[in-house]
Protein backbone atom coordinates (compact mmCIF):
# COMPACT_ATOMS: atom_id res chain seq x y z
CA UNK A 1 0.00 0.00 0.00
CA UNK A 2 2.90 2.63 1.12
CA UNK A 3 4.92 2.48 -2.07
CA UNK A 4 1.94 3.14 -3.97
CA UNK A 5 2.68 7.28 -2.76
CA UNK A 6 5.86 8.20 -3.67
CA UNK A 7 5.41 11.89 -3.06
CA UNK A 8 4.48 10.79 0.78
CA UNK A 9 7.63 8.79 1.18
CA UNK A 10 9.43 11.78 -0.28
CA UNK A 11 8.21 13.92 2.17
CA UNK A 12 8.60 12.06 5.29
CA UNK A 13 11.93 11.03 4.11
CA UNK A 14 12.95 14.67 4.35
CA UNK A 15 11.51 15.56 7.36
CA UNK A 16 13.36 11.96 9.37
CA UNK A 17 16.79 13.27 8.07
CA UNK A 18 15.62 17.04 8.72
CA UNK A 19 14.14 16.77 12.20
CA UNK A 20 14.51 12.82 13.70
CA UNK A 21 17.33 13.69 16.19
CA UNK A 22 15.26 16.53 17.41
CA UNK A 23 12.49 14.61 17.57
CA UNK A 24 14.19 12.59 19.65
CA UNK A 25 15.74 15.24 22.13
CA UNK A 26 12.22 16.71 22.50
CA UNK A 27 10.68 13.27 23.50
CA UNK A 28 13.62 12.79 25.83
CA UNK A 29 12.60 15.86 27.98
CA UNK A 30 8.59 13.89 28.26
CA UNK A 31 9.79 10.63 29.00
CA UNK A 32 12.87 9.12 31.34
CA UNK A 33 13.66 6.40 29.39
CA UNK A 34 15.83 7.38 25.97
CA UNK A 35 14.80 3.40 24.52
CA UNK A 36 11.10 4.66 24.88
CA UNK A 37 11.80 7.99 23.21
CA UNK A 38 13.64 6.55 20.34
CA UNK A 39 10.85 4.01 20.23
CA UNK A 40 8.35 7.08 20.17
CA UNK A 41 9.84 9.20 17.78
CA UNK A 42 9.64 6.42 15.17
CA UNK A 43 5.86 5.29 15.91
CA UNK A 44 5.30 9.10 14.93
CA UNK A 45 6.99 8.89 11.31
CA UNK A 46 5.18 5.18 10.93
CA UNK A 47 2.31 7.14 11.81
CA UNK A 48 3.09 9.69 8.97
CA UNK A 49 3.52 7.04 6.24
CA UNK A 50 0.08 5.52 7.19
CA UNK A 51 -1.82 8.74 6.37
CA UNK A 52 -1.80 7.99 3.08
CA UNK A 53 -4.69 6.01 3.99
CA UNK A 54 -6.93 8.67 4.33
CA UNK A 55 -6.04 9.84 0.53
CA UNK A 56 -4.73 13.37 2.05
CA UNK A 57 -1.15 14.12 1.22
CA UNK A 58 0.67 15.85 4.18
CA UNK A 59 -0.16 20.12 3.62
CA UNK A 60 3.27 22.44 2.74
CA UNK A 61 4.44 22.92 6.15
CA UNK A 62 5.36 25.70 7.34
CA UNK A 63 6.92 24.38 10.94
CA UNK A 64 7.52 21.10 10.59
CA UNK A 65 8.57 20.86 13.86
CA UNK A 66 5.48 22.07 15.07
CA UNK A 67 3.51 19.19 12.58
CA UNK A 68 6.13 16.62 14.18
CA UNK A 69 5.26 17.43 17.93
CA UNK A 70 1.49 17.53 16.95
CA UNK A 71 1.41 13.92 15.84
CA UNK A 72 4.27 13.47 18.73
CA UNK A 73 1.88 14.40 21.19
CA UNK A 74 -0.94 11.86 19.75
CA UNK A 75 1.43 9.02 20.11
CA UNK A 76 2.54 10.15 23.22
CA UNK A 77 -0.62 10.05 24.58
CA UNK A 78 -1.78 6.81 23.16
CA UNK A 79 1.37 5.36 24.62
CA UNK A 80 0.47 6.94 28.27
CA UNK A 81 -2.81 5.47 27.69
CA UNK A 82 -1.00 1.67 27.21
CA UNK A 83 1.21 2.41 30.21
CA UNK A 84 -1.60 3.31 32.52
CA UNK A 85 -3.61 -0.17 31.44
CA UNK A 86 -0.46 -2.10 31.83
CA UNK A 87 0.30 -0.45 35.17
CA UNK A 88 -3.02 -1.15 36.16
CA UNK A 89 -3.04 -4.76 35.33
CA UNK A 90 -0.01 -5.73 36.71
CA UNK A 91 -1.63 -4.29 40.19
CA UNK A 92 -4.73 -6.08 40.00
CA UNK A 93 -2.22 -9.35 39.27
CA UNK A 94 -0.31 -8.56 42.11
CA UNK A 95 -3.61 -8.38 44.55
CA UNK A 96 -4.76 -11.73 43.13
CA UNK A 97 -4.66 -14.16 46.15
CA UNK A 98 -3.37 -17.41 44.26
CA UNK A 99 -0.55 -16.39 42.66
CA UNK A 100 -1.29 -16.89 38.56
CA UNK A 101 1.32 -17.87 35.36
CA UNK A 102 0.99 -15.49 32.67
CA UNK A 103 3.21 -16.03 29.77
CA UNK A 104 4.77 -12.97 28.33
CA UNK A 105 2.62 -13.68 24.96
CA UNK A 106 -0.47 -13.70 26.96
CA UNK A 107 0.02 -10.57 28.70
CA UNK A 108 0.61 -8.84 25.71
CA UNK A 109 -2.27 -9.91 24.23
CA UNK A 110 -4.11 -9.16 27.21
CA UNK A 111 -2.83 -5.61 27.68
CA UNK A 112 -3.59 -4.91 23.87
CA UNK A 113 -7.06 -6.06 24.72
CA UNK A 114 -7.73 -4.10 27.46
CA UNK A 115 -6.01 -1.07 25.65
CA UNK A 116 -8.27 -1.29 22.80
CA UNK A 117 -11.59 -1.59 25.16
CA UNK A 118 -10.57 1.34 27.01
CA UNK A 119 -9.92 2.80 23.78
CA UNK A 120 -13.26 2.65 22.39
CA UNK A 121 -15.13 3.76 25.76
CA UNK A 122 -13.48 7.03 25.60
CA UNK A 123 -16.08 8.45 24.00
CA UNK A 124 -18.79 7.17 25.98
CA UNK A 125 -20.59 9.09 28.98
CA UNK A 126 -20.21 7.55 32.66
CA UNK A 127 -24.18 6.10 32.70
CA UNK A 128 -24.00 4.73 28.96
CA UNK A 129 -20.38 3.31 30.04
CA UNK A 130 -21.06 1.96 33.06
CA UNK A 131 -24.52 -0.15 31.50
CA UNK A 132 -22.23 -1.49 28.99
CA UNK A 133 -19.59 -3.29 30.87
CA UNK A 134 -22.55 -4.41 33.08
CA UNK A 135 -24.16 -6.35 30.80
CA UNK A 136 -20.93 -7.00 28.89
CA UNK A 137 -18.46 -8.06 31.25
CA UNK A 138 -20.88 -8.97 34.05
CA UNK A 139 -23.21 -10.88 32.10
CA UNK A 140 -25.86 -8.91 34.05
CA UNK A 141 -29.33 -9.09 32.35
CA UNK A 142 -30.99 -5.53 31.09
CA UNK A 143 -33.78 -6.09 34.03
CA UNK A 144 -30.75 -6.51 37.05
CA UNK A 145 -29.17 -3.52 35.31
CA UNK A 146 -31.97 -1.45 35.71
CA UNK A 147 -32.63 -2.48 39.07
CA UNK A 148 -29.24 -1.84 40.48
CA UNK A 149 -28.80 1.60 38.57
CA UNK A 150 -32.90 2.77 39.44
CA UNK A 151 -33.64 3.27 35.60
CA UNK A 152 -36.21 1.94 33.22
CA UNK A 153 -35.01 -1.31 31.60
CA UNK A 154 -35.77 0.81 27.99
CA UNK A 155 -33.56 3.10 29.14
CA UNK A 156 -30.74 0.43 29.92
CA UNK A 157 -31.57 -1.23 26.35
CA UNK A 158 -30.82 2.34 24.50
CA UNK A 159 -27.75 3.12 26.46
CA UNK A 160 -26.51 -0.41 25.59
CA UNK A 161 -27.42 -0.54 22.07
CA UNK A 162 -25.90 3.12 21.65
CA UNK A 163 -23.05 1.99 23.40
CA UNK A 164 -22.47 -1.03 21.35
CA UNK A 165 -22.85 0.99 18.10
CA UNK A 166 -20.06 3.81 19.05
CA UNK A 167 -17.79 0.57 19.60
CA UNK A 168 -18.57 -0.63 16.31
CA UNK A 169 -18.16 2.12 14.78
CA UNK A 170 -14.65 2.86 15.75
CA UNK A 171 -13.65 -0.56 15.31
CA UNK A 172 -11.91 -1.77 11.65
CA UNK A 173 -12.87 -4.41 9.20
CA UNK B 1 -5.81 7.36 -10.19
CA UNK B 2 -9.50 7.12 -11.47
CA UNK B 3 -11.41 10.45 -11.27
CA UNK B 4 -15.30 9.74 -10.02
CA UNK B 5 -15.72 6.70 -11.15
CA UNK B 6 -18.72 5.52 -9.63
CA UNK B 7 -20.72 7.05 -6.41
CA UNK B 8 -18.46 5.26 -3.92
CA UNK B 9 -18.53 7.63 -0.84
CA UNK B 10 -15.42 6.62 0.11
CA UNK B 11 -12.78 6.96 -2.09
CA UNK B 12 -9.77 4.51 -1.82
CA UNK B 13 -11.61 2.14 0.15
CA UNK B 14 -11.63 -1.32 -2.03
CA UNK B 15 -14.86 -2.47 0.30
CA UNK B 16 -16.59 -0.09 1.60
CA UNK B 17 -16.79 -0.02 5.36
CA UNK B 18 -20.72 -1.03 6.38
CA UNK B 19 -22.67 1.91 6.88
CA UNK B 20 -23.60 3.71 10.56
CA UNK B 21 -27.51 2.36 10.10
CA UNK B 22 -26.05 -1.05 9.53
CA UNK B 23 -23.97 -0.81 12.36
CA UNK B 24 -26.99 0.13 14.40
CA UNK B 25 -28.71 -2.59 13.46
CA UNK B 26 -26.06 -5.19 14.28
CA UNK B 27 -25.60 -3.44 18.02
CA UNK B 28 -29.96 -3.81 17.86
CA UNK B 29 -29.06 -7.47 16.64
CA UNK B 30 -26.38 -8.31 19.94
CA UNK B 31 -28.76 -6.29 22.37
CA UNK B 32 -31.70 -8.62 21.34
CA UNK B 33 -29.89 -12.27 21.02
CA UNK B 34 -27.90 -11.79 24.32
CA UNK B 35 -30.84 -11.86 26.19
CA UNK B 36 -33.11 -14.49 23.30
CA UNK B 37 -33.51 -18.22 24.13
CA UNK B 38 -31.32 -20.81 22.52
CA UNK B 39 -34.20 -21.79 20.66
CA UNK B 40 -35.90 -18.89 20.52
CA UNK B 41 -37.24 -18.32 16.37
CA UNK B 42 -35.07 -14.88 16.45
CA UNK B 43 -31.96 -16.88 16.05
CA UNK B 44 -32.95 -18.04 12.40
CA UNK B 45 -34.43 -14.17 11.91
CA UNK B 46 -30.92 -12.90 12.48
CA UNK B 47 -29.46 -15.42 10.21
CA UNK B 48 -31.34 -14.17 7.22
CA UNK B 49 -30.57 -10.94 8.18
CA UNK B 50 -27.09 -11.93 7.74
CA UNK B 51 -27.41 -13.46 4.31
CA UNK B 52 -29.55 -10.85 3.28
CA UNK B 53 -26.34 -8.10 2.69
CA UNK B 54 -22.40 -8.83 2.64
CA UNK B 55 -22.42 -5.73 4.99
CA UNK B 56 -24.65 -7.37 7.31
CA UNK B 57 -21.71 -10.16 7.59
CA UNK B 58 -18.77 -7.38 7.84
CA UNK B 59 -20.70 -5.34 10.95
CA UNK B 60 -21.33 -8.70 12.56
CA UNK B 61 -17.84 -9.99 12.32
CA UNK B 62 -16.78 -6.36 13.73
CA UNK B 63 -19.00 -7.75 17.13
CA UNK B 64 -17.35 -10.71 16.75
CA UNK B 65 -13.90 -8.88 16.88
CA UNK B 66 -15.18 -6.86 19.66
CA UNK B 67 -16.39 -9.91 21.84
CA UNK B 68 -13.19 -11.58 21.09
CA UNK B 69 -11.19 -8.25 22.85
CA UNK B 70 -13.61 -8.86 25.94
CA UNK B 71 -12.42 -12.48 26.07
CA UNK B 72 -9.00 -12.01 25.54
CA UNK B 73 -9.17 -9.36 28.91
CA UNK B 74 -9.44 -10.76 32.07
CA UNK B 75 -13.38 -10.33 33.22
CA UNK B 76 -12.60 -10.26 36.92
CA UNK B 77 -10.10 -7.43 36.63
CA UNK B 78 -11.41 -5.42 33.70
CA UNK B 79 -13.73 -2.96 35.72
CA UNK B 80 -11.03 -2.02 38.15
CA UNK B 81 -8.20 -1.83 35.86
CA UNK B 82 -10.21 0.36 33.22
CA UNK B 83 -10.94 2.64 36.46
CA UNK B 84 -7.65 2.57 37.77
CA UNK B 85 -5.77 3.29 34.57
CA UNK B 86 -8.19 6.47 33.96
CA UNK B 87 -7.37 7.89 37.50
CA UNK B 88 -3.58 7.66 36.82
CA UNK B 89 -4.30 9.18 33.35
CA UNK B 90 -6.06 12.09 35.13
CA UNK B 91 -2.85 12.62 37.35
CA UNK B 92 -0.23 11.80 34.46
CA UNK B 93 2.09 14.42 34.02
CA UNK B 94 3.15 13.78 30.80
CA UNK B 95 -0.19 14.61 29.98
CA UNK B 96 -0.35 17.42 31.44
CA UNK B 97 3.06 18.66 29.49
CA UNK B 98 1.30 17.67 26.11
CA UNK B 99 -1.62 20.33 27.60
CA UNK B 100 -0.04 22.51 28.17
CA UNK B 101 2.17 22.57 25.07
CA UNK B 102 -0.80 21.86 22.84
CA UNK B 103 -2.13 25.08 24.55
CA UNK B 104 0.89 27.47 23.62
CA UNK B 105 1.09 25.96 20.23
CA UNK B 106 -2.40 27.12 19.62
CA UNK B 107 -1.79 30.32 21.12
CA UNK B 108 1.68 30.78 19.08
CA UNK B 109 -0.40 30.56 15.83
CA UNK B 110 3.31 29.33 14.07
CA UNK B 111 2.26 26.06 13.03
CA UNK B 112 -1.35 26.55 11.70
CA UNK B 113 -0.49 23.95 8.55
CA UNK B 114 0.06 21.12 10.22
CA UNK B 115 -2.49 22.05 13.34
CA UNK B 116 -5.60 21.86 10.85
CA UNK B 117 -4.18 19.21 8.52
CA UNK B 118 -6.98 16.78 8.32
CA UNK B 119 -4.27 14.14 9.85
CA UNK B 120 -4.60 15.53 12.93
CA UNK B 121 -8.33 15.48 13.57
CA UNK B 122 -10.82 12.76 15.00
CA UNK B 123 -12.88 12.55 11.67
CA UNK B 124 -12.57 13.73 8.01
CA UNK B 125 -13.36 13.87 4.48
CA UNK B 126 -11.80 13.91 1.20
CA UNK B 127 -12.56 16.15 -1.07
CA UNK B 128 -16.15 15.25 -2.72
CA UNK B 129 -16.63 12.78 0.07
CA UNK B 130 -19.31 12.80 2.74
CA UNK B 131 -20.02 11.00 5.88
CA UNK B 132 -22.04 10.79 8.63
CA UNK B 133 -20.83 10.04 12.30
CA UNK B 134 -23.28 8.53 14.96
CA UNK B 135 -21.99 9.98 18.03
CA UNK B 136 -21.66 8.22 21.72
CA UNK B 137 -25.68 9.75 22.89
CA UNK B 138 -27.14 9.54 19.87
CA UNK B 139 -26.12 12.46 17.85
CA UNK B 140 -26.21 12.35 14.23
CA UNK B 141 -23.32 14.14 12.36
CA UNK B 142 -23.28 14.64 8.78
CA UNK B 143 -19.68 15.59 7.40
CA UNK B 144 -20.00 17.30 4.20
CA UNK B 145 -17.02 17.50 1.56
CA UNK B 146 -13.26 18.39 2.99
CA UNK B 147 -14.29 18.59 6.27
CA UNK B 148 -12.37 17.52 9.57
CA UNK B 149 -13.26 17.90 13.06
CA UNK B 150 -12.68 16.44 16.63
CA UNK B 151 -15.38 15.14 18.56
CA UNK B 152 -14.83 15.90 22.84
CA UNK B 153 -17.01 14.52 25.03
CA UNK B 154 -16.88 14.63 28.72
CA UNK B 155 -18.92 14.18 31.84
CA UNK B 156 -19.85 18.06 31.03
CA UNK B 157 -20.62 18.47 27.51
CA UNK B 158 -20.76 17.12 24.46
CA UNK B 159 -18.44 19.29 22.19
CA UNK B 160 -17.60 19.10 18.55
CA UNK B 161 -14.51 21.07 17.67
CA UNK B 162 -15.12 21.62 13.39
CA UNK B 163 -11.49 22.39 11.94
CA UNK B 164 -12.19 23.00 8.24
CA UNK B 165 -15.05 22.35 6.00
CA UNK B 166 -19.16 21.80 6.98
CA UNK B 167 -21.82 19.54 9.23
CA UNK B 168 -24.98 19.21 9.89
CA UNK B 169 -25.95 18.31 13.55
CA UNK B 170 -29.02 16.74 14.60
CA UNK B 171 -28.68 15.96 18.48
CA UNK B 172 -30.27 13.41 19.90
CA UNK B 173 -33.58 13.78 21.85
CA UNK B 174 -32.38 12.16 24.91
CA UNK B 175 -32.42 12.72 28.71
CA UNK B 176 -29.00 13.57 28.31
CA UNK B 177 -28.34 16.93 30.79
CA UNK B 178 -24.60 17.81 29.31
CA UNK B 179 -24.89 20.82 27.23
CA UNK B 180 -24.37 20.21 23.42
CA UNK B 181 -21.54 22.88 21.58
CA UNK B 182 -19.94 23.18 18.20
CA UNK B 183 -16.72 25.22 18.39
CA UNK B 184 -14.62 26.88 15.63
CA UNK B 185 -11.33 28.93 15.72
CA UNK B 186 -13.86 31.91 16.01
CA UNK B 187 -16.26 30.68 18.54
CA UNK B 188 -19.06 28.13 20.13
CA UNK B 189 -22.37 27.25 18.79
CA UNK B 190 -24.69 25.84 22.08
CA UNK B 191 -27.02 23.52 20.56
CA UNK B 192 -30.28 24.20 22.25
CA UNK B 193 -32.12 20.62 20.99
CA UNK B 194 -31.52 21.14 17.72
CA UNK B 195 -30.42 20.83 13.56
CA UNK B 196 -28.37 23.13 12.08
CA UNK B 197 -25.65 23.57 9.86
CA UNK B 198 -21.77 25.27 10.66
CA UNK B 199 -19.50 25.94 8.46
CA UNK B 200 -16.21 27.10 8.14
CA UNK B 201 -15.32 29.58 5.23
CA UNK B 202 -11.98 31.64 6.06
CA UNK B 203 -11.81 33.58 9.50
CA UNK B 204 -15.78 32.93 9.17
CA UNK B 205 -18.10 30.91 10.73
CA UNK B 206 -21.81 30.30 9.32
CA UNK B 207 -24.45 28.89 11.18
CA UNK B 208 -28.08 28.05 9.51
CA UNK B 209 -30.50 26.92 11.61
CA UNK B 210 -32.81 24.38 10.47
CA UNK B 211 -35.03 23.40 13.64
CA UNK B 212 -35.27 24.82 16.94
CA UNK B 213 -32.70 27.46 18.07
CA UNK B 214 -28.69 27.67 18.76
CA UNK B 215 -26.98 30.41 20.64
CA UNK B 216 -23.78 32.32 19.09
CA UNK B 217 -20.84 33.04 21.04
CA UNK B 218 -17.87 34.59 19.24
CA UNK B 219 -14.81 33.66 21.05
CA UNK B 220 -13.25 37.37 21.65
CA UNK B 221 -16.71 39.01 22.06
CA UNK B 222 -16.83 38.89 25.64
CA UNK B 223 -20.16 37.66 26.99
CA UNK B 224 -22.10 38.75 23.27
CA UNK B 225 -24.79 35.94 22.79
CA UNK B 226 -26.92 36.21 19.88
CA UNK B 227 -30.19 33.70 19.80
CA UNK B 228 -31.08 31.91 16.29
CA UNK B 229 -34.02 30.59 15.62
CA UNK B 230 -34.99 27.88 13.03
CA UNK B 231 -35.37 29.70 9.50
CA UNK B 232 -32.12 32.01 10.12
CA UNK B 233 -28.65 32.08 9.22
CA UNK B 234 -25.94 34.26 10.92
CA UNK B 235 -21.99 34.54 10.07
CA UNK B 236 -19.79 35.13 13.00
CA UNK B 237 -16.04 36.14 13.29
CA UNK B 238 -13.81 35.69 16.58
CA UNK B 239 -15.58 38.82 18.19
CA UNK B 240 -19.07 40.05 16.08
CA UNK B 241 -22.03 37.73 14.84
CA UNK B 242 -23.75 39.59 11.80
CA UNK B 243 -27.71 40.33 11.90
CA UNK B 244 -29.64 36.84 11.27
CA UNK B 245 -30.89 36.91 7.90
CA UNK B 246 -33.34 34.19 6.85
CA UNK B 247 -32.48 31.35 5.20
CA UNK B 248 -32.64 31.07 1.28
CA UNK B 249 -32.76 27.82 -0.90
CA UNK B 250 -31.90 24.59 0.35
CA UNK B 251 -28.28 24.58 2.16
CA UNK B 252 -28.64 21.41 3.62
CA UNK B 253 -29.57 19.79 0.54
CA UNK B 254 -25.82 18.13 0.09
CA UNK B 255 -26.86 15.34 3.42
CA UNK B 256 -28.78 14.11 0.38
CA UNK B 257 -26.08 14.39 -1.74
CA UNK B 258 -27.74 16.89 -4.03
CA UNK B 259 -26.98 20.47 -4.59
CA UNK B 260 -30.40 22.37 -4.82
CA UNK B 261 -29.97 26.18 -6.49
CA UNK B 262 -32.62 28.81 -7.52
CA UNK B 263 -31.63 31.31 -9.69
CA UNK B 264 -27.59 31.48 -8.75
CA UNK B 265 -24.99 33.59 -11.11
CA UNK B 266 -22.65 30.50 -12.87
CA UNK B 267 -19.84 31.94 -10.92
CA UNK B 268 -21.42 31.10 -7.35
CA UNK B 269 -22.00 27.49 -8.42
CA UNK B 270 -18.81 26.92 -9.98
CA UNK B 271 -17.47 27.85 -6.36
CA UNK B 272 -19.62 25.62 -4.62
CA UNK B 273 -18.98 23.04 -7.11
CA UNK B 274 -15.04 23.20 -6.87
CA UNK B 275 -15.75 22.57 -2.82
CA UNK B 276 -17.04 18.72 -3.80
CA UNK B 277 -14.73 18.13 -7.58
CA UNK B 278 -11.26 16.54 -6.97
CA UNK B 279 -8.46 19.03 -8.81
CA UNK B 280 -9.26 22.83 -10.17
CA UNK B 281 -12.75 23.80 -11.23
CA UNK B 282 -12.41 27.31 -12.62
CA UNK B 283 -14.90 29.24 -15.58
CA UNK B 284 -14.36 31.86 -18.03
CA UNK B 285 -15.17 35.50 -17.22
CA UNK B 286 -17.93 35.81 -20.01
CA UNK B 287 -20.15 33.08 -18.54
CA UNK B 288 -19.93 34.20 -14.96
CA UNK B 289 -23.30 35.86 -15.02
CA UNK B 290 -24.99 33.33 -16.67
CA UNK B 291 -27.95 32.12 -14.14
CA UNK B 292 -29.09 28.67 -13.22
CA UNK B 293 -31.72 27.04 -11.36
CA UNK B 294 -32.13 23.07 -10.36
CA UNK B 295 -31.71 20.13 -8.32
CA UNK B 296 -28.22 17.92 -9.41
CA UNK B 297 -26.37 15.13 -7.88
CA UNK B 298 -22.91 15.71 -6.08
CA UNK B 299 -21.37 12.13 -6.41
CA UNK B 300 -20.34 12.70 -10.13
CA UNK B 301 -19.20 16.42 -10.24
CA UNK B 302 -18.09 15.39 -13.84
CA UNK B 303 -21.43 14.05 -14.83
CA UNK B 304 -22.96 17.36 -13.64
CA UNK B 305 -20.69 19.28 -15.42
CA UNK B 306 -21.56 17.61 -18.45
CA UNK B 307 -25.18 18.21 -17.66
CA UNK B 308 -24.95 21.62 -17.36
CA UNK B 309 -22.96 21.71 -21.12
CA UNK B 310 -27.12 20.60 -22.26
CA UNK B 311 -28.71 23.21 -20.52
CA UNK B 312 -26.67 26.18 -20.92
CA UNK B 313 -24.73 27.75 -23.84
CA UNK B 314 -21.48 26.38 -22.32
CA UNK B 315 -19.06 23.67 -22.96
CA UNK B 316 -17.34 21.92 -20.25
CA UNK B 317 -12.87 21.70 -21.81
CA UNK B 318 -11.01 19.43 -19.53
CA UNK B 319 -7.18 20.13 -19.69
CA UNK B 320 -6.47 16.86 -17.44
CA UNK B 321 -8.99 15.13 -15.80
CA UNK B 322 -8.18 17.30 -12.36
CA UNK B 323 -8.05 20.79 -14.42
CA UNK B 324 -11.55 21.40 -16.04
CA UNK B 325 -12.67 24.54 -16.95
CA UNK B 326 -16.81 26.02 -18.20
CA UNK B 327 -15.99 28.36 -21.14
CA UNK B 328 -18.54 30.10 -23.60
CA UNK B 329 -19.76 27.56 -26.23
CA UNK B 330 -18.36 29.90 -29.13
Amino acid sequence: MGAENPALHEQVHTLYSDHHRWLLGWLRTRVSCSHQAADLAQDTFVRLLGAHQTGNPLPSIREPRGFLTTIANRVLVDWIRRRSIEQAYLDALALQPEPCAVSPEERELIIEALTAIDRLLDTLGERPRQIFLMAQVDGLSYVEIGRRLGVSVTTVRKHFIRAMASCLQQLDD
Amino acid sequence: MAVSDSSSEHPGANLASPDTATLEAAAEWYAELREAAPDSPRHGVHRDWLDQHPSHRQAWARVEKLNQQFQTAPSGMLQPILKRARSTRRRSVELLLILLMVGVGILGGGWQAGLHHPLMADHATATGERRQLRLADGSLVHLNTGTALDVHFDDKQRRIHLRQGEIQVATAASDDKRPFFVTTAEGRVRALGTRFLVRRQGDQSRVTVLEHAVDIHPAQAQGAVTRLDAGYQAQFSDNQTTPPQPVTGRPAAWVQGQLIVSDWSLARFVEELSRHHKGVLSHDADVADLRISGAFHLHSTDALLDNLAGTLPVRIRRFTPYWVRVEPLE
